[in-house]
């Protein structure tokens, strides 16, 4: 256990090591650099002035030169200085990144609180009009694009009925309690719980169809147990199983749904500050922040794989590896 | 994740088509995906017949209501919105389409070759697809979209190229989107290799490229092509997001997901224009994902509910 878990670990750093080289070297293809920025903020920098900048920055040097330094500093801990929002890049991801794992956590709950029980329900009544229903439904959830269900729902509850703001939070509006947060949440919220409940309702119902297949049901069954023991106290643990797995490998698809619906409703979260801080030329920023999404989906596979292995005593952690 | 939908097996269905045929919601979005592709093929010609042009604006005639000459009404621009849908759904099938074959194609020779090879050469490929899985792909393909092309060396005729933003798509999303194919190859290979009729082969033989490409490939044809019919919603949705996002298609080149975007800056003046390119986008997206299920049916019914339970 102990031995599989460094090993993953330890991929997991290589994978992460990559991705920071890939994207150091991809913001480098980006168009512009910070002087360019400033020069087309202030007319009166002359190019001698540009170059010595560049020179202050160390923009002068190569690629590989100002990566390795970047990578120096970050190693101890100082992750540099975010342009865009004039503050160290740290302070600039925590609330973001607060900001976004409520809306993340509040979503996700309220997907599983739907779809766990529509898909066992269709599961125990294969092939019905009802498991027609819900797959239809699910099909439809998988496939409606999530910027375009934020803006209907922006359409429906903000323009025509006016009930709930279209986007941003409470703290831009000048009030910041808890309470005054929630009509703010309450949009985003729906559109990623719409967007993600479709996935795991096909999921949860194919797996529980495989599992009430095994000869430890039919077990179950002759001994003359009712539907719900058999369904809820016999399967379901089984069952959950690769749900569970499922659940946590879905962390960086959840990340991206994140980006859209924060980018539609204006909600200052990690996806809007990657969005932002890669079209705003913030490379220190962007460059955590994608690291930090990186690391996160690392850490969700890490523990699918982790809670597979705990959830079910017939598979090993060496099996997993192979 | 996976969009099999566990279906009874009717043992009397023997041909391909049958076992499709009976998949009425497949049948049914074959037939609308039909009608929308021969729409958007023939753009051109609704455009003459109504007399107008996708591109023509008509600052008199913004937000017009439905009439005659504009079916669906007109945009911020006074544009024809029906003729921008049309030439949008090219511009977005298009896309769909051909980056779902390249990344498909991509995927099919990486698993082949891997599963093939075996040892070390498969263990360091799959640890590289496990990797590229395990990317966070909306953020990484925003910062793909925002490289400059000028910058990677590439010629100025390419960069500067009026469509460049369509090739752009399509090799980025190749460029993530073939990992499913691969894995999936690479694991049918595995178990292929072994069987009697390659060993027969391989036994004449054969060099590893006849194996593989004669002897293999043909008996994956059915989950490549289910898995690949599958995606292309995935791969429209990834368009219209980043089109959406302003780093897709660029105007004036339309494309479902940038009308949107105009659409969403309007929203409040004209509610309307921001239905029509999502419904689009969403009835395309749930027809190839149908007609994906129904194929899996047709061509691959065993497999279907095991899969089902492994997919994800």
């Amino acid at each position: 256990m102990s031995e599989f878990l460094i090993r993953r670990v330890f991929h997991s750093l290589i994978v992460l090591f990559v991705m920071s080289v890939i994207i150091y070297g991809l913001i480098g293809l980006m168009p512009g650099d910070p002087i360019d920025l400033m020069i087309s903020a202030d007319p009166h920098i002359t190019s001698e002035d540009a170059a010595r900048l560049r020179l202050i920055y160390g923009l002068d040097q190569p690629l590989w030169s100002r990566y390795l330094h970047w990578l120096g500093s970050a190693l101890t801990g100082d992750l540099g200085y975010s342009r865009l929002y004039a503050q160290p890049v740290w302070d600039a991801i925590v609330p973001a990144l607060s900001n976004t794992l409520v809306l993340l956590l509040s979503s996700l709950t309220l997907a599983l609180m739907i779809a766990l029980p529509a898909g066992i329900f269709a599961a125990t009544r294969p092939y019905s009009l009802s498991d027609y229903g819900i797959n239809l439904a699910a099909f439809a959830g998988i496939s409606i694009p999530p910027f375009w269900l934020g803006i209907l729902l922006i359409l429906l509850f903000a323009v025509t009925l006016g009930w709930l703001p279209a986007g941003g939070t409470a703290e831009a509006a000048g009030a910041g309690t808890l309470w005054e947060r929630v009509p703010y949440l309450v949009l985003p919220i729906v559109s990623l719980t719409i967007a993600g409940v479709g996935g795991h309702t096909r999921f949860m119902r194919a797996s529980m169809i495989e599992t009430l297949r095994q000869d430890y049901i039919r077990t179950a069954r002759a001994k003359g147990l009712s539907q719900s023991r058999v369904v809820l106290g016999h399967a379901l643990r089984n069952a959950m199983i690769p749900v569970v797995t499922v659940i946590a490998l879905d962390l960086g698809v959840l990340f991206s749904g994140a980006l859209i619906t924060e980018t539609v409703f204006a909600y200052p979260g990690m996806g809007k500050l990657i969005f932002d801080s890669i079209m705003g030329n913030d490379y220190n920023l962007a460059l955590v922040c994608l690291l930090l999404a990186t690391a996160l989906t690392l850490f969700g596979n890490l523990f699918a794989d982790v809670a597979y292995a705990a959830l079910d005593p017939r598979i090993s952690y060496g099996d997993i590896e192979a | 994740m996976s969009i099999a939908t566990a279906r009874p097996i009717d043992v009397h269905a023997n041909s391909v088509v049958d076992r499709f045929m009976r998949h009425r919601l497949a049948v049914i979005s074959a037939i609308i995906l039909g009608v929308l592709v021969a729409l958007a093929l023939l753009a051109p010609a609704i455009e003459a017949m109504l007399g107008t042009n996708a591109e023509t604006v008509d600052l008199l005639a913004r937000y017009g209501p439905a009439s005659a000459a504009h079916p669906l009404g007109t945009d911020e621009l006074g544009r024809d919105v029906l003729v921008r849908l049309l030439y949008g759904g090219r511009v977005s099938l298009f896309v769909g389409l051909t980056a779902t074959l390249a990344a498909a194609i991509i995927g099919t020779a990486i698993g082949l070759f891997a599963g093939y090879a075996g040892g070390r050469v498969d263990a360091l490929v799959m640890r590289v697809t496990d990797g590229v899985i395990a990317l966070p792909v909306l953020p990484l393909l925003i910062v793909l979209a925002a490289v400059d092309l000028g910058k990677l060396g590439l010629p100025d005729s390419i960069v500067s190229a009026e469509n460049v933003s369509l090739y752009r798509i399509v090799a980025i999303v190749a460029l993530v989107g073939w990992t499913t194919v691969a894995r999936l190859v690479r694991a049918s290979t595995l178990s292929l290799k072994t069987r009697p009729f390659i060993l027969a082969a391989q036994a004449q033989g054969a060099d590893k490229f006849r194996v593989m490409f004669r002897h293999i490939l043909p008996n994956l044809a059915s989950p490549i092509i289910v898995a690949t019919t599958l995606s292309v919603g995935n791969v429209i949705l990834l368009e219209s997001v980043l089109s959406f996002l302003g780093l897709g298609i660029q105007p004036p080149l339309p494309s479902w997901g940038n009308i949107l975007t105009g659409a969403q800056n309007t929203i409040w003046e004209a509610p309307g224009l921001a239905f029509y390119p999502g419904m689009l986008i969403f009835v395309t997206v749930i027809a190839f994902n149908f007609i994906g299920d129904g194929l899996q049916d047709a061509l691959d019914p065993r497999a279907r509910d095991r899969r089902a339970a492994e997919q994800h």
